[in-house]
């Protein structure tokens, strides 16, 4: 089944990824491959947080949607958890007390963003008059810097 | 336009869909990690057809404003519709891998399993959280 999903996931990526400009030069570079084509991104994550019965680590829905995700370590992707709640530590707990062997001691897991900014941008917008379509245009408001 | 759900507690249509999948209690930790391929597999290959059929759609700005436009057929959003589809198309496919893994051979049960599992993406929202 992981595998019919990563070559989902494989088409994808290939059709996403921009055209070669002709006569240019390959990519110095093997950083630039390395760099996402597709971002995947989960709000509301703590929706995820339900218990699985009877499982002898504790794990949770979220456990094994990260587990699914695991399989595409290799791909071009980036997935990104973000929730409103302030219970992340279930989500995202001491590395020491985490169910996965692979999390305890491994320092290449990056830590989780515990609290994020709003509007950072806010005050260098410009104070032009727009209207109300253009207020509500992504183009608009990915101008205020919003993490979330 | 907002629906009046949508209106009272800020969470779009897709999203009264989308979390109950994501919060149901699956039989154990294989069966949502399916549940959860099976998904994000479906998702993909939706993606997939969208852009190769309005290749705008490959920015996240194309993207994005797509997936708010009223969808041409049937109601609501791009998003809804998409979300809509695509859990469709795995509530099928888990309970076609749960007929041949416990063994359920009727057509009574395996009515009775996507009756149940379609009941459970209509539940509303497991909380109402104002969103950012």
């Amino acid at each position: 089944m992981e595998a019919k999903t990563s070559e989902s996931l494989e088409k994808l990526i290939t059709l996403l990824k921009p055209p070669p400009i002709p006569n240019s030069q390959p990519p110095q570079s093997s950083a630039n491959e390395k760099m996402p084509t597709v971002l995947l991104y989960i709000d509301e994550v703590h929706s995820a947080q339900t218990r699985l019965p009877g499982d002898p680590k504790h794990r949770t829905n979220y456990s094994a949607l990260t587990r699914a995700i695991d399989s595409f370590k290799s791909k071009a992707l980036l997935a990104i958890f973000t929730s409103t709640m302030s219970r992340l530590y279930e989500l995202a707990p001491p590395q020491m007390v985490h169910s996965s062997a692979r999390v305890v001691g491994n320092d290449a897991i990056p830590l989780p963003f515990w609290e994020l900014p709003f509007d950072v941008n806010v005050g260098k917008m410009s104070r032009s008059r727009l209207t109300l379509e253009e207020i509500t245009s992504t183009a608009h408001i990915v101008k205020f810097g919003r993490p979330l | 336009m907002l629906t009046k759900r949508h209106a009272q507690d800020g969470y779009p249509p897709s999203d009264r869909e989308v979390v109950p999948f994501f919060k149901q209690q699956y039989k154990n930790f294989d069966s949502a990690r399916l549940a959860f391929s099976l998904f994000l597999g479906y998702l993909f290959d939706q993606v997939t057809k969208l852009v190769d059929k309005d290749h705008n759609l490959a920015s996240a700005l194309g993207w994005r404003d797509w997936l708010d436009r009223q969808a041409t057929q049937g109601n609501g959003s791009n998003r809804d519709d998409l979300y809509r589809r695509v859990l469709e198309e795995v509530n099928l496919d888990v309970c076609g891998y749960f007929s041949t893994r416990v063994g359920v051979t009727s057509y009574a049960a395996y009515k009775e399993i996507v009756n149940r599992l379609k009941q459970t993406a209509l539940e509303g929202p497991p909380m109402v959280i104002s969103r950012a």
